[in-house]
């Protein structure tokens, strides 16, 4: 039986053990984590193991005192990524319980080769307090399918335990010297004692592996707060695979402690069912030989309308809606809303096959109009002669032919149908909104439920509104004092989660249009977040063939009573007064190998002038995870804990769990704090996200779904 | 890793997330859909595929063919055990397009001179397929090697092709019932290795080169498949 090869990298370890063994030259794969969440078979210490790409796993971690809830993503197939929270009982003087936030990276320098280790260099707590800093260079060398040796060299806690030598100085840790984090101090980077660590991983079978250290951690901070001892510096552990996506592991510590371990983990590569499970679309009609000569039907009263309605209800089965229809003798153009595929390129797809089957044979030339928003979005072009010829081709065949085209340089587009506007949207459900890392209670969260409309005037006008009502949740218990030295434009976020009453979340009128070839416009007016109310204003060119778009985006913002009825509130907070104006430049860019970079620059809502750097890996499926990094004038200082707005995002499509076609998804922003430097306005249908589906370096991107 | 598996963790989290309870939008994944999926998963991991009693099929058999004038097929999925009458829906060129019979749930596969091309709307589909060299050398009935060539979606939505070096070995001649049909065929084995494994398909080629009946396997998702020709 063949086994894909997306299953085996997933499972390198598993089928080394257990099915026929599959040897490539760079196995050093591990589904494992390490007690930071790291990649890694070993207990504290690191390898220069990797994750199969793409993976995401969520480490929790737990010995008498010390938690470590650790999330890690294998960002590139030699660069991973890690964000933790941690926390130890009795650590710091003044803390019953001491939370950390962190971040590592480590990256894959050179490849294991049959003689020579896999060699990785790595930093731990690069850009937190620094508690658990250090960094290493590690090598990792597989002997067999089942034992790998490793061994390496650490600074910083890396280098604590049986130094063998010193580089440079390294500032010493101290609770007093923590600040307010968030910094990078470069200048300690394998500076400072160093020591050897090493280690061995063995897979005893396709469920059990055995691991043991020599660490060289000696946990001075623990020490030092009498919460632990170390008698030895050897570690070893025990992991029971339970199941594919979860490890559990037992581990014993410095020859005093028994830890436990769990390894939660998902690969966003590998969807529940690969190409979905949504029904077959229609094939192609071809037609008959000459028949394409036949313009007899352009005579007949009527037939217009007739073809239109069959094409209306053949898209519509398709989950698809038909907003307008163009037909001349050789050609016919129709515009289409698609709110049910996720893969644009399906579609395209499935609105050609309906095309194919409900045009009389004449047309040749077929035409779909993506429309967002009530405004066009793009033209793709297709001769009905490919699409009969290619229907049972490599769709890179398919691809080759199709043409973009902006809607405005392609020239007309079909006007809407009598019926398709005004049109009323409408969704209930539940919401859940969180607040983590609260050092009281790092997990809060309220239920609720919510009600969304959304008016379509046509020609780009849309009304929307949201309103939400709390059914149980403890948000409001939130008591920190807020310390803030800046305008308070997000830090009075619990004084918006006290109300028990119904809130309105949002009430907008919002015009989208297009100013010209290539460029794009949105205004929205109203109640625009649960913050504040004003007016939003942008611009975006984005060439529908393009990988690069730039924007800008100026704001007008008055913040709203706590309450989240109707009212506005003084802009005058403890911290300063709140400013009106706000807005930022963007660039955008699809960096290929499945990247994507967004710059964006401006004055941010406390009234600071800076910058947002942010990095997404995007998989073809929608599925993205990323991270940005916000600097703007404000200080540290005035910042606050943590220095400057930082965080991770990640989106799952809907699709991608349940084998059907939706455009539904799930987002959510993970900050490790949230103050009031670098924050921005939260508008829906910001213009970029809302236009770049329908263009061709996305659609491409998941073409092969064009025939699905 | 399991799909199912996956989805039971992931699920809890983001349904939780982007749950709609009820809406008139084309976006009608809603809360219940997502568990009704989850229910549906872990029933399935349960439940053991069942051989479908041979009469039912071969009178379904008998009634297909009296009730429709064109061509009619008989397709078997090893893994789900599952059985179905095929009607051709449509033509483009050497490709014939089979629905079933019977039902209107549209779930369809693709035909070049009886030999799957691909399939829709099974799950893991095989998007399309190269077979050239493979019809060259079935009509030939002489023993050779050709390659043939499958592509899936993987599961971020990448078209991943599978290339096969397969080897022809034509066998003993054989007596085909099927249907309407009776008559005689070579039975042509093929061994395929592809860069990750391998697998065995078998023919049935009749005197005048047509193939009645095909065994292949589909892809690791789908499996292996049966398909014969009825009339």
């Amino acid at each position: 039986m063949i086994r894909k090869r997306k299953v085996i990298g997933a499972i390198a370890i598993c089928a080394a053990a257990a099915g026929p063994v599959v040897v490539f030259a760079d196995t050093l794969k591990t589904t494992l984590t390490n007690n930071y969440g790291n990649p890694g078979a070993l207990i504290d210490m690191p390898t220069a193991e990797s994750a199969p790409d793409g993976q995401l796993s969520t480490t929790v971690m737990h010995f008498d005192g010390f938690t470590k809830t650790t999330l890690s993503f294998q960002i590139t197939d030699r660069l991973s990524g890690s964000f933790r929270y941690a926390a130890t009982r009795g650590l710091a003087p003044g803390f019953d319980v001491f939370y950390d936030r962190s971040f590592d990276l480590k990256f894959r320098v050179f490849n294991e080769t049959d003689w020579t280790p896999a060699v990785s260099v790595g930093l731990r707590d690069f850009i937190g307090t620094g508690i658990l800093a250090g960094e290493y260079v590690v090598a990792t060398k597989s002997v067999g399918p089942r034992l790998r040796l490793t061994g390496g060299v650490g600074w910083g806690r890396l280098g604590s335990y049986a130094s063998d030598g010193s580089i440079g100085t390294r500032t010493p840790f101290s609770f007093a010297g923590v600040g307010t984090g968030g910094n990078l101090n470069v200048d300690d980077w394998f500076q400072g004692d160093y020591a050897f660590f090493g280690g061995a991983s063995y897979q005893i079978s396709d469920k059990f592996s055995l691991s043991a250290e020599y660490s060289s951690d000696n946990y001075d901070i623990a020490q030092n707060a009498n919460i632990t001892t170390r008698r030895s510096p050897w570690n070893v552990a025990l992991d029971y695979q339970l199941r594919d996506d979860i490890t559990l592991r037992a581990f014993g510590q410095h020859g005093e402690e028994i830890g436990a371990l769990v390894t939660f983990s998902l690969n966003p590569r590998n969807a529940t069912v690969p190409g979905g499970t949504e029904l077959a679309p229609l094939p192609v009609a071809v037609r008959p030989a000459g028949s394409a000569q036949d313009l007899g039907w352009t005579t007949q009263p009527g037939s217009t309308e007739r073809i239109t309605a069959g094409v209306d209800t053949s898209l519509d089965q398709a989950g698809l809606d038909l907003e307008g229809i163009k037909l001349d003798g050789r050609s016919a153009h129709v515009s289409i809303r698609n709110d049910r595929y996720d893969a644009t390129s399906e579609a395209l797809g499935r609105t050609l096959r309906s095309l194919s089957r409900e045009l009389p044979a004449s047309v040749e030339e077929l035409h779909v109009t993506l429309i967002r928003n009530g405004i066009p979005a793009s033209t793709m072009s297709f001769s009905r002669t490919d699409l009969e010829r290619l229907e049972h081709a490599p769709a890179r065949e398919a691809l080759a032919v199709a043409r973009f085209t902006d809607t405005l340089r392609f020239g007309d587009y079909p006007d809407p149908r009598a019926g398709i506007y005004p049109r009323f949207e409408w969704s209930v459900g539940p919401y859940l909104r969180t607040s983590l890392f609260d050092p009281d209670n790092p997990i809060r969260a309220d239920l609720g439920a919510r009600a969304r409309g959304k008016y379509h005037l046509g020609s780009g006008w849309v009304v929307s509104g949201s309103v939400g009502q709390k059914i149980v949740g403890n948000l409001d218990e939130v008591t920190r004092p807020n310390n803030s030295q800046l305008p308070r434009v997000r830090s009075d976020v619990s004084r918006y989660n006290r109300t028990d009453e119904p809130f309105l979340e949002n009430l907008t009128v919002a015009k989208f249009g297009r100013l010209g070839p290539d460029v794009y416009g949105r205004v929205t007016g109203g109640y625009l977040e649960r913050m504040y109310a004003g007016v939003s204003g942008e611009v975006l060119w984005k060439p529908v063939n393009s990988r690069f778009a730039l924007g800008a985006e100026v704001n007008y913002a008055q913040p709203r009573d706590f309450d989240q009825q109707f009212g506005l509130r003084s802009r005058s907070t403890p911290g300063g007064t709140i400013p009106e104006f706000s807005g930022h430049v963007s660039a955008y860019y699809e960096i290929g190998n499945g990247f994507h970079g967004q710059v964006d620059a401006g004055r941010y809502l406390a009234g600071d002038w800076g910058g947002t750097l942010t990095l997404d890996r995007e998989f073809a499926n929608g599925w993205k995870v990323g991270a940005f990094a916000t600097f703007t004038d404000a200080s540290a200082q005035q910042f606050g804990e943590g220095s400057f707005d930082k965080g991770i995002r990640i989106t799952v499509p809907l699709s991608w769990i349940l084998g059907q076609p939706t455009t539904q998804k799930a987002e959510a922003t993970l900050r490790p704090l949230t103050r009031d430097g670098g924050q921005r306005l939260e508008v829906d249908e910001r213009l970029y996200e809302t236009i770049r589906g329908s263009h061709q370096p996305d659609i491409a991107k998941s073409w092969g779904k064009y025939w699905r | 890793m399991s799909g199912n598996r996956v989805r039971l963790l992931a699920v809890g989290l983001i349904a939780a997330l982007v749950a709609t309870g009820c809406t008139n939008t084309r976006q009608d994944v809603n809360v219940l859909s997502v568990a009704q999926t989850l229910i549906d998963a872990r029933k399935s991991e349960r439940q053991e595929a069942t051989e479908i009693d041979e009469r039912i099929v071969q009178a379904q058999v008998k009634k297909a063919l009296q009730s429709e004038r064109g061509p009619l097929a008989l397709i078997r999925f090893e893994k789900t055990k599952s059985v179905a009458i095929l009607r051709q829906i449509e033509t483009n060129g050497a490709y014939r397009t089979w629905s079933t019979w019977g039902t209107i749930e549209r779930r369809s596969i693709s035909t070049r001179d009886g030999v799957i091309t691909a399939t829709r709307g099974l799950g893991s589909d095989l998007m399309s397929s190269e077979i050239s060299g493979l019809l060259h050398m079935l009509t030939r009935l002489e023993d050779g090697i050709a390659q043939q060539t499958l592509r899936h979606l993987d599961g971020e939505n990448i078209i991943a092709e599978t290339v096969a070096d397969c080897a022809f070995t034509p066998d003993r001649r054989e007596t085909f019932t099927s249907g309407d049909l009776r008559l005689h065929a070579t039975r042509i084995d093929v061994f395929c290795k592809t860069e990750e494994g391998s697998f065995s398909n078998v023919y049935l080629v009749n005197g005048s080169g047509r193939i009645v009946m095909s065994r292949q396997w589909l892809g690791d998702g789908i499996g292996y498949a049966t398909i014969k020709a009825l009339r």
